[in-house]
């Protein structure tokens, strides 16, 4: 009798398009069971606050909330705050919009901006309670708060060091971050500086979406405005601007293949990284079946983008015992990185000039 | 009983639960739809009864996690018609609605739909203002006027050029 009922009730629900399979049970029909005596039954729904709900439901709307609308709800209450300001809720979006541009190198810098600061301040609510009290952001920041001197006096310290704080520091350019900008002052007029990537201090500029850069060299600071997403990355490797890599693909290296290899106009300045690939020496005359290239002790790097017979268009290293190598008239090359990565081969051809250069 | 199932009327029987709300009304459903929720699921693995009382789930509330529940439980429907079911079944309802949907799957542990509602939460939510979250959810503002003055301000990245809304 039952699956007959149900089973019509399937058949009613399968004419429409969408069937719903949820139905009272008519009374008449239920009172064949002998069902257990109703308990206490809860005649009134209470309000209930939204910091009621249970930790999953919670966190499953606040994990659908952006930046801006997970700051909008830290504002409602201090303990909406406390939650709104978790780090699993901010590093999905930390990665989202930071992860291509923010690498070890900046995490450091952020640590070390934080140890140098003073020990952040407390804001008071109404009520007293460790969730309520305001986070101490704000004056990390360096804002001059009033409110924050006035209650400085307050226990304990408070956690700066979140994945929120590195946000809001990032989206609102108060934290200048090092990373390297691709094409470098192109935008002031350079072509110099076309298919290679040197370190930089950065600002983002929420209001147009792009980036101040700020480079160094020999104790002067460069300016380049209006710096696009496309052509800045994490540094790739932990190794300073100033420093020589130690090349430890050498060995491999064969004609064909993509690399980046450090080079400096003269050594105060410090390096970039600059894309080429590596050519078959001239008494191989590239044919592919005789080619002996890969096992030479000579390895020439070509940077197609300059013409043939400029001085910029190809280099001689040494594959045994290659460091530094150069001169004063042009420049010192560093060491190498084999890139490996398809995408990273697919930047660099990206920002490929229209015309080969000088 | 007229039944096709070979297995014959008893273990056909076994087939269905029912489902007591807090105010009384009993829901008959699949047991197959009812498993849907781990709740459910430990309670029929644990006792014999066919009969599940909820005390704090109101018939209202019951009524749709049912439907969504019968209806994932249906083998015959494609996962496309499931998807649009669930986008469906979330529309067009109150906000207050929602709410009391959301606490019913975290009691009964229905994961997929406690997702499928919260997102429509947030989005509702979205370029809401704070005193409408705080009215909505009935939630005391604890900062001092002054205190909250100043996140404004500061917060001023986060305010800039937004179109909020109050209802």
């Amino acid at each position: 009798m039952w699956i007959l009922w149900d089973r019509f009730l399937l058949f009613l629900g399968r004419k429409r398009k969408i069937p719903i399979r949820a139905f009272k049970v008519p009374s008449i029909l239920s009172a064949r069971f002998d069902f257990e005596p109703l308990e206490e039954v809860k005649e009134e729904k209470d309000e209930f606050s939204l910091l009621d709900l249970p930790d999953l439901p919670l966190d499953c709307i606040l994990e659908k909330l952006s930046p801006l609308e997970l700051c909008s709800m830290a504002m409602v209450c201090s303990s909406l705050r406390e939650r709104c300001k978790s780090d699993h809720l901010w590093e999905k979006h930390m990665k989202q919009k930071w992860g291509g541009v923010i690498g070890d190198v900046a995490y450091r810098e952020w640590q070390s901006q934080l140890a140098s600061k003073r020990a952040p301040k407390f804001l008071h609510c109404k009520t007293q309670s460790k969730f309520q009290l305001f986070f101490g952001l704000f004056d990390f920041f360096g804002f001059k708060s009033e409110i924050l001197e006035r209650k400085n006096d307050l226990e304990g310290s408070l956690q700066v060091n979140s994945v929120m704080s590195l946000y809001l520091a990032l989206e609102t350019g108060k934290f200048w971050f090092p990373a390297q900008v691709f094409n470098r002052e192109v935008q002031n007029g350079h072509v110099g500086f076309v298919l290679s990537c040197y370190d930089a201090q950065l600002s983002y500029d929420s209001t147009t979406d792009n980036f101040v850069a700020r480079y160094r060299a020999q104790g002067r600071s460069m300016i380049e405005e209006e710096i696009e997403w496309d052509r800045i990355r994490a540094p790739t490797i932990d190794t300073p601007a100033n420093v020589l890599h130690i090349s430890d693909c050498l060995d491999e290296l064969k004609p064909g293949d993509h690399i980046e290899i450090q080079w400096r106009k003269n050594k105060v300045f410090p390096y970039g990284w600059w894309y080429g690939v590596v050519g078959h020496l001239e008494s191989c005359y590239a044919n592919e079946f005789n080619c002996q290239c890969h096992i030479n002790d000579s390895v020439i790097l070509e940077f197609k983008q300059y013409n043939r017979g400029s001085r910029w268009s190809k280099t001689m290293i040494s594959r045994k015992d290659h460091r530094e190598v150069g001169n004063e008239r042009d420049g010192f090359y560093g060491g190498i990185r084999k890139l490996y990565k398809k995408e990273e081969i697919a930047k660099w051809k990206q920002l490929w000039p229209n015309c080969t250069l000088e | 009983m007229v039944t096709t199932d070979e297995k014959g009327p008893l273990t056909a029987k076994k087939k269905s639960v029912i489902i007591r709300s807090c105010d009384g009304d009993e829901f008959l459903v699949s047991e197959s739809a009812a498993v849907l929720s781990t709740s459910l699921k430990k309670i029929l693995e644990e006792k014999e009864d066919r009969l599940i009382h909820l005390s704090d789930i109101d018939n209202k509330t019951l009524a749709m996690v049912i439907a969504y529940l019968s209806t994932h439980a249906d083998d015959g429907l494609s996962d496309d018609l499931k998807r649009s079911f669930d986008q469906e079944f979330v529309s067009g309802k109150e906000f207050d609605v929602l709410k009391y949907l959301v606490l019913a799957t975290d009691t009964l542990q229905v994961t997929c739909l406690c997702y499928t509602v919260a997102k429509k939460m947030a989005d509702i939510m979205k370029n809401k203002l704070v005193e409408w979250v705080r009215r909505e959810f009935d939630i005391q503002n604890d900062y001092t006027p002054e205190a909250e003055a100043e996140i404004r301000r500061l917060d001023a990245w986060a305010w800039d050029d937004r179109q909020l809304e109050d209802d």
